[in-house]
């Protein structure tokens, strides 16, 4: 897929094994980064990386912090809270595991303009988006990335070494027009959070099911693996 | 790391043991961490302490409607997507597993357990291993005491006492373990606390087998 053509997107087929799909602004799916990689890298096999931009307030409420990082708004259950508060110190601890800064968000991000600058990168090139990806996760996970700022994103593609030239028209034309459709496409197919990895068609929601998307594409030899968080690093 | 917190009025648990691990029979996912769990005991020659936890039964996904807005359809998809994972993991792991959306009163079988545990911990292993393989079976009425008190008397561990004790003691000791799981932060099943860290779900165990073994080299992620 070009990152001016949505003609032959299939939110559940791609010419690449293995379809993931991520978004910046959540924490498991910055967790989920570097496992996956290293499924790409020692099966050697090209990712087809896709945003899912995850509209947050919808299904899981929302709220803000104020400066102190008490919560200034919220529409959030007792239930919604547990839950996001056990995920958060989950993906922190695993975090640590990488000597990654996990920091809480103050407030549930937009983050639709870093998918579109994703789009953008990876018409230009894996190495770049991986740089990309990186980039984003990283310092945005630190509290020091507006992903919010045009400008901002601009200059993290320009970082991770592609051609930002036409990006600014993008930004606000064909590459907001293809994400949203895109995300409309993509929901509509049942694909719902992140990281999701799609084999076959075959949907895993989370990267507990790494071992099994590995055993899938590596010829499923053997018994198949149940569900873990497991290291394939090193 | 996730803390264990306590809740004003109500004591906290006290966990005592290397491993404790929060279970409710009647939760799909509960049943799956059993066995990894008993190899856990195996791999590290230590003993779980099951406790029971009480938690909502799964729901049927709501039917798909016109004007469905996208919370109640992220949600209906999750539900589906979910009961689908169930299916998945039950074949790759051979496990029988009827339907996932019966909502029994899990409280007898979850005194049961209690009972048991004031036996031995290898009747408390064979307590749940029968319980979880004959519900999911569909050969269990996990509401009926006298069902759960002849299962206890086939492990040797007075069944017939089980009944007056599910009707009495057994009920209030369940409801303040309720109240001291919750106020210890805990609110999900299957729910390991090791170390003093909370974690739900058997796709955990990496990380607790790499915590037990005294964190060698790079932990699992």
């Amino acid at each position: 897929m070009s990152r001016l053509d949505l003609s032959d997107f299939d939110p559940l087929g791609s010419d690449s094994a293995l379809i993931v799909y991520i978004d910046y602004k959540s924490p498991y799916a910055f967790i989920a980064k570097d496992p996956t990689y290293a499924i790409e890298d020692q099966l050697g096999i090209a990712i087809d990386w896709r945003p899912l931009t995850l509209d947050i307030p919808s299904y899981l409420g929302s709220a803000r912090l104020d400066d102190k990082g008490k919560v200034a708004e919220s529409n959030r259950t007792p239930q919604q809270w547990s839950g996001v508060k056990y995920a958060y110190r989950d993906a922190r601890r695993y975090a640590a595991l990488s000597d990654y800064t996990l920091r809480g968000t103050t407030k549930i991000w937009d983050s639709s303009l870093a998918s579109i600058g994703m789009i953008w990168t990876k018409a230009q090139g894996p190495v770049q988006l991986r740089r990309y990806c990186d980039i984003v996760y990283e310092r945005f996970w630190k509290r020091e990335l507006d992903i919010e700022n045009p400008e901002v994103i601009e200059g993290l593609i320009n970082e991770a070494g592609a051609d930002t030239d036409g990006f600014e028209g993008y930004l606000v034309g064909d590459g907001r027009r293809i994400h949203d459709e895109m995300q409309a496409r993509i929901f509509a197919a049942g694909v719902f959070g992140v990281p999701s990895y799609v084999v076959d068609g075959e949907l895993f929601f989370g990267r507990e099911h790494l071992p099994m998307v590995r055993w899938l594409l590596d010829g499923s030899k053997g018994n198949a693996p149940d569900i873990a968080y497991h290291e394939f690093a090193g | 790391m996730t803390e264990i917190t306590q809740t004003p009025d109500v004591p906290a648990f006290s966990f005592t043991s290397a491993v404790t691990l929060c279970v409710d029979f009647k939760n799909p996912q509960s049943y799956f961490a059993k066995d990894p769990s008993h190899t856990l005991e195996s791999d590290f020659d230590l003993r779980i302490d099951w406790q029971p936890m009480l938690v909502p039964a799964m729901t049927l996904p709501p039917a798909r409607v016109a004007d469905e807005n996208r919370g109640t359809q992220h949600r209906r998809m999750r539900a589906e997507y979910d009961e689908k994972d169930l299916q998945r993991y039950a074949r790759v792991r051979g496990l029988t597993l009827k339907n996932i959306y019966r909502n029994p009163d899990s409280t007898t079988a979850a005194a049961g357990l209690l009972w048991a545990k004031r036996f031995s911990a290898d009747i408390v292993r064979g307590y749940v291993d029968r319980v979880f393989d004959r519900y999911w079976s569909e050969l269990l009425d996990m509401e009926d005491p006298l069902a759960i008190g002849h299962l206890l008397d086939e492990l040797g561990a007075e069944g017939n006492k089980f009944v007056e004790y599910a009707r009495g003691e057994g009920g209030i000791e369940l409801r303040e373990l309720q109240g001291a799981l919750r106020a210890a932060g805990l609110f999900n099943v299957p729910g390991y606390v090791v170390q003093g860290e909370i974690f739900y779900g058997r796709q955990h165990l990496p990380m607790i087998r790499w915590l037990l073994a005294g964190r060698p080299g790079k932990g699992p992620i």
